[in-house]
């Protein structure tokens, strides 16, 4: 389903040259749920922003559902993001003076539907993560719990065949973040969703189905 | 710690160039216009050379007679007649002048039409008004007791016609009648009432003397009080002439309204429409209003800005607050920025103010106004300034205050 | 999408209350001058009704002398006698107020149970010659006249439809008078006669007819107006203010060409305008630097939400049109609240010579301008958002 072929992330500007990724080769089937593990600075975040399409990498070559998407136009990309991809971050990255409801939707903002399928679709969003009575919460009425959560049920209302997740439970104590990955595992398991997922927790890491190891922008196993 | 205040102030301003150039287009913009509105305003009604005894001098500029219920009514300048015989007869007055409104009439240079406004006075004018004499003398009682045909002219009028040459002996000739040249004085704009004019010559040089009998129009009258305290004597001495008025017409208008007023009451009365005393009040709320008006736009537009200037810096807030930095002492450091930007606006400002000033002089757009700035203007101006700086500072410095340090360090606000 | 951005501006609504207000009042600023600026154009595409070219005005001063009404005719008959002697003299004509001067005639009037306003001039029967005034109906005055029973009248076309409508009003009395008056009854129609010039609102005008020789109603006017022959220049002047220092000394003349009085009377309307044009104009200007400045800084505290969206699939477009949107609804908000203040003037008729046409021109076109401005501000900002590096802005940190 996904397809890395020597993915190469170099930062260059006038005097310095960084590489953040070189020489990585990856490949990703459908319904699987991967971790990718590391220290800070090793690269991983990189990887998954290009993985998530969100980042282009200087080399190499991605390939999403058979077709080489590394060298597409920003329309085309965007497009691919809302569609095919869901998104959940470390900092939940809610928009404040939003409600629950209305930040799920966001992302169906950017397809052609009416107001009334939206809201269809962000409230059954919501229900999958149990949070269908904290529709018109604003985040900060909300737990840190609570909040991630609705960033899961905005990564999923559009129904993505794949979630991308940035050390989801980084800011969560380990109650919170159990919780979290039953949900990940859950979607994983029921809806055939993807799911690639970096972290730095072992124990999260564990409950994959596969670890993938960078160190120093270089795939360790 | 102010040095170090203002050094820091200095490099933030100059970091945020973008910021600084809105904020001083902003201040120096409304100065502007409040430095040229305010020096509109003391030219018109400031003690400016010929009026320097103005602080003991009232006027009668209009009458205005009605109808018992106020329906009909009559609104002019008051005649010689009624001048000579009420306001003359004030026993408290040092001195009393009358003389005619300023007229248009013309004279002719080789063949060239020479507009000019004309004035006719009396002895007393000259002696009340400090006019500037660039060569000459008044009009004197004498002149007027004996229809003496003299003429004193203004600066720009001896330009005109004797392209800036002396004037003395020379004659000038309008409607008809020949008048000597006794003397020249400098120009008093059109905005004072009193002694504006172009020429002045003696009130018995009217071509008849029917002007004697009206009751209204077209004169006007000026007291010089003993001193300022006076003054309301001069008032009250008035109205009790005016108990004994006889009223040209008493069946239609049996009431007289009137007063002796300083010039900006004058105005006030006018703006009244028929009150008996003027209330200045009203005037003066009118012009702090429409001040006002003109400053919140400006005013709301800085204090946006202010708030984007310290919302830029809210993660840098954030730092220093989690370092122990006092509210107090991040209110001090804006107040100090906000000071000097204010000062720095009001500088750009008062220069501007005095390139537009003299521009408007130049373009003669107000005949003979030469607006100038002094230091009265110089503290009102100042002062505005600064309420300026201060409702425009105030409320983003307690927005800054209570940013909370989490919240500014994630660089957010609600 | 509008739906979801009016959310997201209605809960920031505290933070954007500022910039409302900042629209809100530009916004005040703004229609006052253009409501000004329209009046004027409205006004002056209508006709003037009259040509002020090559006729000058004489105003005559009698020096507030008592003189008997025969008097007065006798010796205004010497000066028009030596006025027409002139070879550049064409026509002489008298009226009570001059085109382009300050006093005014009006009166109101109960008509019908209808209060109207009406402008009265007093004139001679050469005024039509001397200003060139067009007869659209009926005649306009004639020396016969002098014998008529009635007071006879010329109306313009803007009273004449306030009075009658659609019907023909010659030979119909304007209106009932009292008892013991003259009646009134219109002999003729003109075009138009704005003696304020092309820049003041259009009013129900009446001419009476002024004799120069009825001792007993005494009509005389105390302004002549002569026109004058193609290509006298301002010379002439002195030759004519001499000859009529000559015929009658002991009055005063004062002599001004209505070409001159129209400009100086334009410029009298204009000031204010350009005065307020001027202000308004740098106000507007200080207000866009500051909104630019405004959401700039809104677009870097915001770069998080930007980063998001882009993540969730927006395009550029989506996020440009976004920004820019949003300030378009703020101004909107601010400008909603400025509409509902000033439809109160018409709706109160509170200055009722400004009609609600140059009202509501006028706020279409503020309307329109405080969008531009908005649009106009918003580009630079809305472009620096799509600038906005979606994984720096969700780092981690």
């Amino acid at each position: 389903m996904i397809q890395l072929e020597n993915i190469e992330k170099v930062y260059r500007t006038d005097t310095l040259e960084t590489v953040a990724l070189s020489g990585i080769n990856l490949s990703i089937r459908k319904g699987e749920f991967v971790s990718i593990m590391g220290p800070s600075g090793s690269g991983k975040s990189t990887l998954l922003n290009i993985i998530g399409l969100l980042d282009v990498a200087t080399g190499g070559k991605v390939s999403l559902n058979e077709k080489v998407v590394s060298s597409h136009k920003d329309r085309d990309l965007a497009n691919l993001r809302n569609r095919e991809l869901g998104f959940i971050f470390q900092k939940f990255h809610l928009i404040n003076d939003l409600r629950a409801i209305d930040n799920v939707e966001i992302p169906l903002l950017y397809r052609n539907m009416s107001y009334k399928e939206r809201r269809k679709m962000a409230e059954e969003a919501l229900e999958k993560v149990g949070l269908i009575s904290r529709t018109s919460h604003f985040p900060s009425q909300l737990s840190g719990g609570q909040q991630q959560r609705v960033a899961i049920a905005r990564a999923i209302v559009g129904k993505p065949k794949i979630l991308l997740a940035d050390e989801p439970t980084g800011n969560l104590d380990s109650q919170m973040s159990d919780e979290i990955m039953n949900i990940l595992k859950e979607l994983n398991q029921q809806e055939q969703t993807t799911v690639i997922m970096v972290t730095h927790d072992k124990r999260m890491a564990d409950m994959t189905d596969r670890i993938i190891r960078i160190f120093d922008g270089r795939q360790v196993a | 710690m102010i040095r170090n205040y203002l050094l820091v102030a200095v490099k933030v301003l100059w970091r945020r160039k973008f910021f600084t150039f809105i904020s001083l287009f902003g201040i120096s913009f409304t100065l502007l216009v409040l430095t040229v509105a305010t020096s509109f305003l003391d030219h018109t009604f400031g003690p400016h050379a010929p009026e320097l005894k103005q602080d003991r001098m009232l006027g009668v500029y209009t009458v205005r007679l009605t109808s018992d219920d106020g329906s009909f009514q009559m609104t002019d300048k008051p005649g010689y007649k009624f001048l000579n015989e009420y306001v003359r007869t004030i026993p408290s007055a040092e001195k009393v002048s009358i003389f005619s409104d300023f007229t248009s009439t013309a004279t002719y240079r080789k063949g060239e039409e020479v507009k000019l406004y004309i004035r006719r006075t009396d002895g007393e004018y000259w002696e009340i008004l400090d006019f500037e004499f660039l060569e000459g003398r008044p009009i004197t009682r004498e002149d007027e007791q004996k229809a003496n045909f003299v003429a004193v002219i203004n600066e720009a009028t001896r330009e005109k016609l004797f392209n800036g040459e002396s004037a003395m002996g020379k004659s000038i000739t309008m409607e008809g009648q020949n008048f000597n040249i006794i003397g020249v004085v400098k120009n008093a704009p059109i905005i004072r009432m009193t002694p504006f004019s172009d020429v002045w010559v003696p009130l018995s040089t009217f071509k008849t003397s029917g002007y004697k009998e009206t009751f209204t129009g077209g004169f006007m009258a000026a007291i010089l009080a003993k001193s300022e305290q006076d003054l309301d004597l001069i008032r009250s001495d008035f109205k009790a002439n005016l108990t004994k008025v006889q009223l040209p017409d008493p069946k239609k208008f049996p009431r007289i309204l009137t007063g002796a007023d300083t010039y900006f009451e004058s105005f006030a009365r006018n703006l009244e429409g028929g009150a008996d005393d003027p209330r200045t009040g009203t005037l003066i709320s009118i012009l702090v209003l429409l001040a006002v008006m003109f400053i919140i736009l400006p005013t709301i537009n800085l204090v946006n800005i202010n708030i984007s200037r310290i919302m830029e810096r809210a993660s840098e807030i954030g730092v220093r607050k989690a370092f122990g930095a006092s509210s107090l002492t991040l209110v001090g450091q804006f107040i100090v920025e906000n000071i000097l930007l204010t000062i720095i606006g009001g500088l750009l400002g008062f220069i501007l103010s005095s390139l537009v000033l003299s521009y408007i002089n130049n373009t003669g757009w107000i005949p003979y106004a030469q607006f100038g700035l002094n230091y009265r203007i110089f503290i009102y101006a100042f002062l505005m300034m600064i309420i300026f700086g201060i409702i425009s500072g105030v409320y983003p410095a307690w927005r800054m205050s209570r940013l909370h340090p989490v919240e500014a360090l994630k660089g957010g606000m609600k | 999408m509008i739906r979801h951005l009016l959310k997201l501006t209605w809960n920031r609504k505290r933070s954007n209350f500022l910039i409302m207000l900042e629209i809100f009042f530009a916004f005040l600023v703004l229609y006052v001058v253009t409501t000004l600026g329209v009046f004027y154009v409205d006004n002056y595409n209508k006709p003037l009704g009259f040509s002020y070219e090559n006729v000058w005005s004489i105003v005559m001063d009698t020096q507030q002398q008592s003189i008997a009404p025969q008097q007065k005719i006798e010796k205004t008959q010497q000066l028009l006698l030596a006025l027409k002697s002139f070879d550049e003299v064409e026509e002489v004509g008298g009226m009570f107020i001059l085109p382009f001067s300050a006093p005014d005639y009006n009166n109101n009037y109960r008509i019908n149970g209808r209060k109207v306003s009406v402008h009265i001039n007093t004139v001679t029967d050469e005024l039509k010659d001397v200003l060139d005034l067009k007869i659209t109906r009926g005649r306009w005055f004639e020396k016969s006249d002098e014998a008529a029973k009635a007071n006879l009248v010329v109306i313009n076309e803007s009273l004449s439809k306030e009075l009658f409508g659609d019907q023909d009003p010659i030979g119909k009395p304007l209106f009932e008078v009292g008892p013991g008056e003259k009646e009134k009854i219109v002999v003729g129609v003109i075009a138009e006669f704005r003696k304020n010039g092309e820049l003041a609102p259009l009013t129900n005008y009446f001419f009476e007819r002024a004799s120069m020789y009825d001792t007993v109603n005494f009509t005389l006017p105390s302004q002549l107006v002569i026109k004058l022959r193609p290509g006298t220049t301002a010379q002439f002047e002195e030759k004519l203010v001499t000859r009529l220092q000559n015929t009658v000394g002991e009055w005063s003349y004062e002599v001004e060409s209505l070409a001159e009085a129209h400009r100086s009377h334009l410029l009298f309307y204009l000031t204010p305008l350009i005065v307020l044009g001027i202000i308004a104009a740098f106000l507007i200007l200080g207000v866009s630097l500051g909104l630019i400045g405004v959401i700039w800084q809104n677009v870097t505290a915001r770069a998080n939400e930007i980063g998001l969206r882009r993540a969730a699939g927006a395009t550029l477009t989506h996020i440009f049109t976004q920004i820019l949107l949003e300030l378009l609804l703020i101004a909107s908000l601010g400008m909603l609240l400025g509409v509902l203040l000033v439809m109160q003037f018409p709706l109160l008729g509170i200055i009722d010579f400004i009609s609600a046409k140059v009202y509501m021109t006028a706020l279409v076109i503020s309307v329109v301008f405080i969008y531009l401005v908005a649009i106009i501000c918003g580009l630079y900002p809305s472009w620096l958002a799509t600038k906005v590096q979606p994984t720096e802005a969700l780092h981690a940190e």
